[in-house]
């Protein structure tokens, strides 16, 4: 299986994941009650599904909740281990003007996993 | 204490918050008692975000509000004990006085997690926002290695706090406490 979509709902993303083009798109809000369940299943599909040799991550995140942080941090350090082992890794992480909680928690997750993120400031939808 | 006697305590405790919330002038934006769930969380975004484009628009308020509101239901879901009877003593308002947005909780808690939550809590009121900031990177690390719980959500909260926040513990029967509250963010 070459690519994972999941529809986004209100309080969860759209995932559009395809190893066929190495591009990467999460967009949305994440403050739903499982996420542990939701995030565990993209990471076991991440598992099954080798990343190319090169990769787009784009993170477009609205509402975002500190259980979906921590969850989301979990793919991030798979992204860290691609890169180690030789994988290119791009990682765009877009944010609106008025979202400092969105930009900080790039900053972490960019602090804390030694990763390269370009932040991109996008108009207010 | 019995369980209606709880609940006429919690109402009172309810619409106290909202008198004093129109006493100063102020309008209540978001109040709820009852039994917490997650569909809250999408109703009381929907709302908070409309609120806050329509009387704050292109302030960072409206994010650091939305995010504290998911994380404080969040909060009461998780902790609340399991009897519905409970659990329905449990309420949020979300109030607009001045230039200051007030964010107040209230729910119950077993007797059991009293020591856990106010070890918490103290540790959460002794520190600075940039020790805050320190010890969310710290546990967002440890998570994902120990999958253990993050216990980020109260952080966030105290982050976005500007003010220190208020927190409130109270025996209320020899089974339960009750659990309030309080943070203001102001428009800056």
């Amino acid at each position: 299986m070459s690519k994972l979509f999941i529809e986004a709902k209100r309080n969860s993303p759209e995932i559009n994941f395809d190893n066929t083009s190495g591009i990467y798109t999460i967009k949305g809000n994440s403050f739903q009650e499982d996420s542990t369940q939701f995030y565990n299943n993209i990471l076991d599909w991440v598992e099954q599904n080798s990343f190319p040799k090169t990769t787009k991550f784009i993170f477009t995140l609205d509402y975002i909740s500190s259980r979906s942080v921590a969850n989301l941090y979990q793919l991030v350090e798979k992204i860290a281990e691609h890169q180690k082992s030789g994988g290119e890794v791009e990682i765009i992480w877009e944010y609106e003007a008025d979202e400092d909680n969105i930009l900080g928690v790039g900053e972490k997750f960019q602090t804390l996993s030694g990763l390269s993120f370009k932040f991109k400031e996008i108009a207010p939808e | 204490m019995d369980n209606n006697q709880i609940q006429d305590s919690v109402l009172e405790k309810y619409y106290s918050t909202i008198d004093t919330i129109k006493s100063k002038d102020g309008k209540v934006i978001l109040s709820f008692i009852g039994n917490v769930n997650s569909d809250l969380i999408t109703s009381s975004t929907y709302l908070l975000e409309n609120y806050f484009n329509i009387n704050f628009p292109f302030s960072k308020l409206k994010n650091k509000i939305i995010i504290s509101c998911i994380e404080i239901i969040q909060n009461i879901m998780e902790n609340s004990p399991k009897e519905d009877e409970i659990k329905q003593n449990s309420f949020i308002v979300v109030g607009h006085v001045g230039e200051d947005i007030i964010l107040q909780s209230f729910n119950l808690c077993e007797k059991e997690n009293y020591n856990r939550l106010k070890e918490y809590i103290k540790d959460i009121e002794s520190k600075s926002k940039a020790k805050l900031e320190t010890l969310y990177k710290k546990n967002l690390k440890d998570y994902s290695m120990s999958k253990a719980k993050s216990g980020l959500g109260l952080y966030t909260v105290a982050i976005n706090s500007t003010t220190k926040p208020i927190f409130e513990i109270a025996a209320i029967t020899d089974n339960y406490y009750s659990v309030n509250i309080t943070i203001t963010i102001k428009n800056e």
